[in-house]
Order: C-alpha cells, then sequence, then structure tokens
C-alpha cells in the first residue's frame, strides 16, 4: 500500500558558517549574556582570559535582560547594532530548551551577517542546538558544549570553566573545528 | 490540486503503521495510515489548495500546508468535518505573537489548549463541553487535539528530547481540546469577547499546562467570593512560571454550576477578583528562587492585569471547576491567540469515514 508522508521540511536554505578570521588584536569582540542566572558571569571569567592570551581589550556587552528574556531571541535592531559594532561575539548560554534555541538564532542571525561567531550551550542541549541550527539555515554554526548544569556551580567553577574551554572556542569562531564537550 | 508529499510504501497496513512507529512520526498510539484515498477524502473538509501554506512552524521552520495538516488529520483519526478546525488551531499557534518554536522547544511541560466556540462546536464535531470534556471518550475533542499534536511533532519538529525539550510534559501533550458551554457563560462566548462575530467559530489556542482542579463549594454570594479567592491562589502556586514572569494569560474554567454563582457579577469584577488573589509576595518568591527570576514591586501577579485572566465555562455540574496556568516565556508571556474556524463550500464527504 502507499501513503503519504506526514513529515515537514525546513523551509530555510542551510549555508555553511564557513571560515572566518581568528580572533587577533584588532578583532572587535562582542559578548552576548543571554541572562541566564550565571551567564553574565561565565561571560565574564571567559572575556577575561581571552585578555590574558590575546592581550587587554574592549569588549561590546549586550544583555538580554532577564530569565524571561533568555528564552527570545535577539530584536533585530541589537541584532544590527551588534553586527555593525563587532567583528566576533561569543554568546552564553544555552541552559534550557527554549534559551538554547534562541542562541544558537542568534548567533546564526549575526553569522548571516559576517560576524565571527560562537555560542555556548550545555551538553543537556546538544540535540535541540543541532537540530535549530539545522533548521534556522546554518548546520555547522559553531557551538562549544559546557557542561550541564552551569547555573547552579559557584561562580569560581564557572570561572574554572570558562578558561577550560576558551581554546575550544577561539578555534570554533574561526570556522577550524567544532568545539569540544569540556 | 492533488497532494505532492512524498509517497511511502508498505506491504501491509500493519507494516505501514509500524514504518510510521519507527519513523518518529507517531506520539506512541496506533495511528491510522494516510493513503491517497483517504487524504484526498480528508481534504474535501476545506475548501483550501493543498499546497497553501497555513504557517510556519518551529523549531524546524517547516512549512504547514493544507496537505501535511490533512496527512497528520489522517494519522490522528479525524473525519473530515473536524479539518476545519485544525487548520484554525495550526494559523492559531503559527502566529508570531503565540512562538510556537520556543513553546514546543521549551523545558517547561505546556502544550497548545485548544478551546472552540461558535457553530463549529455542533457541525465540526460535535466537540463536548460537558462532564468529561478534557477526558477520554470523545471523539471529535481527542482527534483534533492529536492531530495538532501530530502536526507538532512531524512538521514543527517537536520530537521528544530533540525539538521538544519538556522535561516531563503531561497528557495534554497528547491531545488538548474542548468546546466552551456557550449557553452556561453569563458573559458570552469567548471568542466574542475577543473580537469575533458571536455567530462565527473560532479556535483559541494557549501555551498550557494540565488543569490545576478547584474545589469550591458555593450556595452563598460568600461562597462565590471565596470561589474567586481559591482560583487566584491556586494559580499563584510558587512554583508555577506565572507568578514568576507576571505576563500573558492564564484561564480559568468555571463548571455552569460556579459560572451560574457568579452571574450577577460583571467579568471584569470576576477578573479583578480572582487577579486580587492571585499572586506572592516578592520576598517569599526571593527567599525561594534567589536571584533566578526577575522580581518587580513588593507583589508578583500571576498576570499584568485582570483582563488576562481567560474565564471561560466547561464541564459537568458540580464543586469542581480548573485553574490552567500557562508557560509564561515568549515577548508577551504566554499569549492566547484565537483564529477563525472557516467552513468548507461544499460537504462531498458526507457519509464517508477516515
Amino acid at each position: 500500500m502507499r501513503f503519504y508522508s506526514p513529515e515537514g521540511v525546513s523551509a530555510v536554505a542551510d549555508h555553511s558558517y564557513g571560515a572566518h578570521d581568528g580572533i587577533t588584536e584588532g578583532t572587535r569582540v562582542g559578548l552576548l549574556a543571554n541572562s541566564f542566572p550565571g551567564s553574565v558571569d561565565f561571560l565574564q571569567s571567559f572575556g577575561a582570559e581571552l585578555e590574558s592570551r590575546l592581550g587587554p581589550r574592549s569588549f561590546v556587552w549586550k544583555e538580554k535582560g532577564g530569565i524571561r528574556e533568555s528564552t527570545l531571541v535577539l530584536p533585530p535592531a541589537d541584532i544590527a547594532e551588534l553586527a555593525d559594532g563587532c567583528d566576533a561575539v561569543f554568546a552564553a548560554y544555552g541552559h534550557c530548551g527554549s534559551c538554547s534555541s534562541a542562541i544558537v538564532r542568534d548567533v546564526i542571525s549575526l553569522a548571516q551577517r559576517g560576524v565571527a561567531v560562537c555560542a555556548f550551550v550545555t551538553d543537556e542541549f546538544t540535540e535541540t542546538a543541532r537540530f535549530v541550527a539545522r533548521s534556522a539555515g546554518m548546520s555547522d554554526v559553531p557551538i562549544v558544549w559546557l557542561p550541564h548544569p552551569m547555573a547552579a556551580r559557584p561562580s569560581a567553577e564557572r570561572a574554572r570553566i570558562a578558561r577550560d574551554v576558551t581554546g575550544a572556542a577561539l578555534l570554533a569562531i574561526g570556522g577550524v573545528r567544532d568545539g569540544a564537550v569540556v | 490540486m492533488a497532494p505532492s508529499s512524498d509517497l511511502l510504501e508498505a506491504a501491509s497496513e500493519a507494516d505501514a503503521v509500524e514504518m510510521l512507529h519507527r519513523g518518529g512520526f507517531t506520539d506512541g498510539l496506533p495511528v491510522v495510515v494516510p493513503t491517497e484515498e483517504r487524504v484526498e477524502r480528508m481534504l474535501l473538509g476545506v475548501s483550501l489548495d493543498p499546497d497553501v501554506i497555513l504557517g510556519i512552524l518551529g523549531p524546524l521552520d517547516s512549512a504547514a500546508t493544507v496537505e501535511k495538516v490533512a496527512v497528520n488529520a489522517v494519522m490522528a483519526g479525524c473525519l473530515p468535518e473536524h479539518l476545519p478546525v485544525v487548520v484554525a488551531a495550526v494559523e492559531a499557534i503559527a502566529s508570531p505573537a503565540f512562538g510556537i518554536g520556543a513553546v514546543q522547544a521549551t523545558t517547561h511541560n505546556c502544550a497548545p489548549l485548544l478551546i472552540v466556540n461558535g457553530p463549529a462546536r455542533l457541525f465540526n464535531g460535535p466537540i463536548a463541553h460537558g462532564t468529561g470534556a478534557l477526558g477520554p471518550g470523545h471523539r471529535a475533542n481527542a482527534s483534533i487535539g492529536r492531530a495538532l499534536r501530530l502536526v507538532l511533532m512531524n512538521v514543527g519538529g517537536g520530537r521528544p528530547g530533540i525539538g521538544d525539550m519538556a522535561q516531563l510534559g503531561h497528557p495534554g501533550k497528547f491531545a488538548y481540546c474542548f468546546a466552551e458551554d456557550e449557553d452556561s457563560d453569563p458573559w458570552g462566548p469567548l471568542h466574542a469577547r475577543r473580537g469575533f462575530a458571536p455567530e462565527s467559530s473560532a479556535v483559541t489556542a494557549l501555551a498550557a499546562e494540565a488543569p490545576h482542579s478547584i474545589r469550591v463549594r458555593v450556595q452563598t454570594d460568600a461562597d462565590a467570593d471565596q470561589l474567586l479567592r481559591v482560583a487566584g491562589m491556586s494559580l499563584a502556586s510558587v512554583g508555577s512560571n506565572n507568578v514568576q514572569f507576571g505576563k500573558g494569560n492564564v484561564l480559568v474554567i468555571l463548571n455552569p454550576e460556579h459560572a451560574q454563582a457568579l452571574a450577577g457579577r460583571a467579568l471584569i469584577d470576576v477578573q479583578r477578583d480572582i487577579f486580587d488573589a492571585a499572586w506572592q509576595p516578592t520576598s517569599l518568591l526571593q527567599e525561594i528562587h534567589g536571584d533566578t527570576i526577575d522580581l518587580r514591586g513588593d507583589r508578583m501577579h500571576v498576570v499584568a492585569s485582570p483582563e488576562d485572566i481567560l474565564v471561560v465555562v466547561a464541564g459537568g455540574g458540580g464543586g469542581y471547576s480548573a485553574v490552567v496556568p500557562t508557560w509564561g516565556g515568549g515577548p508577551d508571556g504566554s499569549v492566547a491567540v484565537t483564529a477563525s474556524i472557516r467552513e468548507a463550500d461544499v460537504c462531498d464527504y458526507t457519509g464517508a469515514t477516515a
């Protein structure tokens, strides 16, 4: 017997992230915190580690403003502002279903405007993040996995994890390879 | 226009059902195989071309065409006359305000709850509004609700653990649909209160938790006051998203007896009395949740204003009504969205079975 497939197909064409310049002295770096608990803390530690490795710099900061806002994609005006002011953006972190989905869509919106990007997502949400990346049209957008949960950890432990993943994030943002699970 | 979906092949009906199970296309229960004949008959339920796109459904960001919706409606056991309600439900949840991509992806346990108003309750069902309306035994309620779930899984990509990260879920994720008992509603049908013509049909969708029972014996006007107080306090459970986010809509489902006890009051007064009891002190929420939520003022109400509390009438007579907390995420919280139900121009499917 013959029957119809009930399955839908993503209406969005897939485009490769491609290769991007790595972070150099002149790179304008943005840090996008989705305001999930601990995300600002994590990115501050990550920024400090970047400076220790690459030298002092001014970061462009953007925070979504609250845990509820973490579930929302950035408004187009904020995407445009980040894209205009940054060559590279690190975004943290996907820590639940809807906020992982939102942060992956955020970095894809930035990458589509030519910005080098890397999203941090906890390893509880690897399948969701990859699924959303495919759906949103950039299967290979750089994502570095963090150990779940991040929010409940002491600040010092988040700082250690931030230091540990910095190398993977620097490689990933250049399109060298996908980040590794820490 | 003929359907254009990919055709699959199996040796038998039983093999086809197993193939659909293995492919992850079912809700775990047996489905009706969507053969060419069944899908074509289902499409007679609406006067729309199969390739009309009803909306884009996340997180897959896939186009929900009339045809794909019809295929999934067949699988759910719908009759052709149920399809207009399913189509309208898809249009409602595809509205940007509903935020279906995030509703599907969230770790919260919400599911789109459908409330049907207007003549469609009879002509596209019957869709039950009385005893056990959200329980088993009502074909249209179960099939329409299930069809939407299959659309969410197969078209929207809401498969458990991938596109749907609900940590536990609830049984309403199988099917969650009822009609309003309009004759018992002192304030008129929900869709009319939301700007639709009373004689039209519409479906209202809301990203909702399971209903929470509230029992209050109402014999006096003072009892009716207590009913509203209990409804508000029950909505403001300290663990709910609503009391932490304070935006969007929540729902109160009054049984006909409770609605009758409130019939002399204006709806806004009913909503205000519920609202006035639906809060927690910020200090308590701070103590419990620490800095993980965004607290404002001395009290956190479950919604921003009394009008955001939806009140409908359904269920059998007795002492039990229900409150329905919601997801609460999204730009404006969980916002209810209402869409018109469009009838087919002709009824060529009369007597057909799915």
